[in-house]
């Protein structure tokens, strides 16, 4: 039996697993899953981790966070100080951030006869930027906390 | 299909794991039954987590009972796992092994941490002694009158638990501060103990479907969250040839979460602090 | 002894220095194919096991893989995967173009010390 990647609530808990066990994993933190109405917020942060999902249907998956978050987690990763940790380390931690979510997720799935393809993960950096969608557009976005970091885990469909 | 797990499905799901594996799957872990058992209803073909659960109470089909362990089970290893067997070791058997000593009715005390892995068990057994003789300030008693013996079937593990040297995501399972700032001292990113702990525990590649008789008798034994890995007869066999190595009034220590039924054939089963231990039976050994 | 991490993640090659160094190896590193293969022309002799990523761009951790076991003497450097890439058919290709051992990111230093410690100490 065939697991539709669309709008399937399975697969959105399959990247909240990915998003856990890969903080435990190479982060060394807890995260955890921020139920609000934040779900439906716009995600707003200074860097984004972005990879292209291709099941049966296209989707975007991204990772938001501000750079200071994102500058504490690379910092745990790698056990640099945070005072050593450069642009082009933050730029490249979020997007194999996002890389090993969709990676891990798509290994949780694996069995289910459901599987996608993905993309190298490319990185959005601007101060402040967010993210906007037609509304219409089926997507979901997740807030998730790791210590002190904010995080939003967001998939849209296209 | 529903692949959603309802309350009540966690709870039967949590229930059942905890008698039958010996896993305890916290309440804000239900995510881990639901993503990670979700694919056994597509791979068999059921309806929802109910019937997975039926399948799995009726006990008809081992391979799916095994498969749902291995998914559910993590890897990591940790330091002092659980408060409760550091707790009787300091509350109850180190003054009563530093009597025997005292006393001389032996030389030495005899420890074994069965299925050891990267060490953590065996090394975290030292640093409890340690730290208990230096905060009662007993000197005529020191740490090389217990051997720590240490075995797993895993050269690999072995290997890396000889080094000591762990990483700063593995020093962080369980190991507190003080028992880091004692017994461990930092290079770059990596945590290396303290040589005296190191020396006072021997590593050796042991499977444990061997004879436990060339290891000798030991005082306490460690078994901890190895056995759930192990069918219901190997897992008997075990515990039984433990209770034929340990002296007499020796002692086994579970994991908190593991279930030993038919102990009492070899085993009186003691409590202290809401945790169970195992006395091996006073007519035996 | 030395061990080469192929990567195009400066972060990944960082995380794995930890679990190479924690062994006492000297790491070495390359960010794409083409660095790793001239690395491995000049120290084939003095590297123990090569840690590959599988999706770089440029050559590929396949395409490099088939390379190296094509060369006289680089072919037998053992090599193990370090990747996201977790399809069983895919590990399969990846053993059976000259990988020893398979490990899938996200993964703990404990397990890469672990898998580094099989490869090596296999004597492989």
């Amino acid at each position: 039996m065939e697991v539709k990647l669309g709008g399937n609530d399975f697969f959105q808990k399959c990247l909240a697993q990915a998003v856990f066990d890969v903080f435990e994993m190479m982060v060394g933190m807890e995260a955890n899953h921020i139920m609000d109405e934040s779900d439906d917020q716009l995600s707003e942060g200074d860097i984004t981790g972005v990879m292209i999902i291709q099941g049966d249907r296209k989707a975007m998956l991204y990772l938001t966070l501000k750079r200071n978050d994102a500058a504490e987690i690379v910092s745990y990763m790698t056990g640099m100080t945070v005072a050593e940790v450069t642009d082009e380390d933050l730029y490249d931690g979020v997007a194999e951030l996002v890389n090993m979510i969709a990676g891990r997720a798509k290994a949780l799935l694996a069995g289910t006869g459901d599987h996608y393809t993905i993309t190298p993960p490319f990185t959005i950096v601007g101060n402040g930027h967010f993210i906007v969608y037609k509304k219409e557009v089926s997507k979901f976005t997740m807030k998730f906390s790791a210590g002190e970091a904010k995080l939003y885990l967001g998939l849209t469909y296209f | 299909m529903s692949t959603n797990l309802t309350s009540k499905d966690f709870l039967l799901f949590q229930k059942y794991i905890e008698e039958q594996c010996g896993i305890s799957i916290r309440d804000d872990k239900a995510y881990l039954i639901e993503s990670r058992l979700s694919r056994f209803l597509i791979k068999f073909g059921l309806a929802d987590f109910e019937t997975l659960y039926q399948m799995l109470s009726q006990q008809k089909n081992q391979s799916l009972a095994e498969e749902v362990i291995d998914a559910l089970t993590t890897n990591e290893t940790l330091w002092f796992r659980e408060k409760s067997p550091w707790q009787v070791l300091e509350d109850k058997l180190l003054p009563y092994y530093i009597d025997e000593l005292r006393q001389g009715k032996c030389s030495t005390v005899r420890i074994w941490s069965a299925a050891c892995s990267t060490g953590q068990e065996p090394y975290s057994i030292a640093m409890c002694i340690d730290t208990y003789l230096m905060r009662h300030r007993i000197t005529d008693i020191t740490l090389e009158q217990f051997e720590i013996l240490a075995t797993d079937i895993s050269n690999t593990v072995l290997q890396i638990a000889q080094r000591g040297k762990y990483d700063s995501i593995s020093m962080a399972r369980g190991l507190e501060a003080h028992y880091r700032d004692q017994y461990f001292r930092q290079e770059g990113r990596i945590w290396v103990l303290d040589e005296k702990i190191k020396r006072a525990v021997r590593f050796v590649k042991f499977n444990l479907q061997k004879d436990f008789i060339p290891l000798g008798k030991f005082d306490l034994v460690f078994c901890r969250y190895v056995a759930i890995y192990f069918s219901n007869t190997f897992k008997k066999e075990v515990l039984k040839k433990i209770s034929s190595v340990l002296v007499k009034g020796g002692l086994l220590v579970l994991g908190n979460s593991e279930v030993f039924f038919d102990s009492k054939e070899n085993f009186q089963v003691e409590q202290y602090e809401n945790a169970i231990f195992y006395r091996v039976r006073g007519d035996k050994n | 002894m030395k061990i080469l991490s192929v990567d195009d993640s400066a972060i990944i090659r960082k995380i794995i220095r930890n679990g190479v160094e924690l062994l006492d190896y000297e790491f070495i590193e390359a960010g794409d194919g083409q660095e790793a293969l001239a690395i491995l022309e000049e120290s084939y002799n003095d590297i123990g096991l090569i840690l590959l990523d599988w999706n770089m761009p440029g050559m590929d951790g396949l395409d490099f893989l088939q390379k190296i076991k094509e060369n006289s003497v680089m072919q037998y450097v053992p090599v193990m995967m370090v990747t996201t890439e977790s399809e069983k058919e895919n590990i399969i290709k990846a053993i059976q173009a000259g990988a020893i051992n398979y490990m899938v990111k996200p993964f703990t230093i404990e397990e890469l010390t672990k898998k580094i410690v099989e490869c090596i100490g296999e004597g492989m």
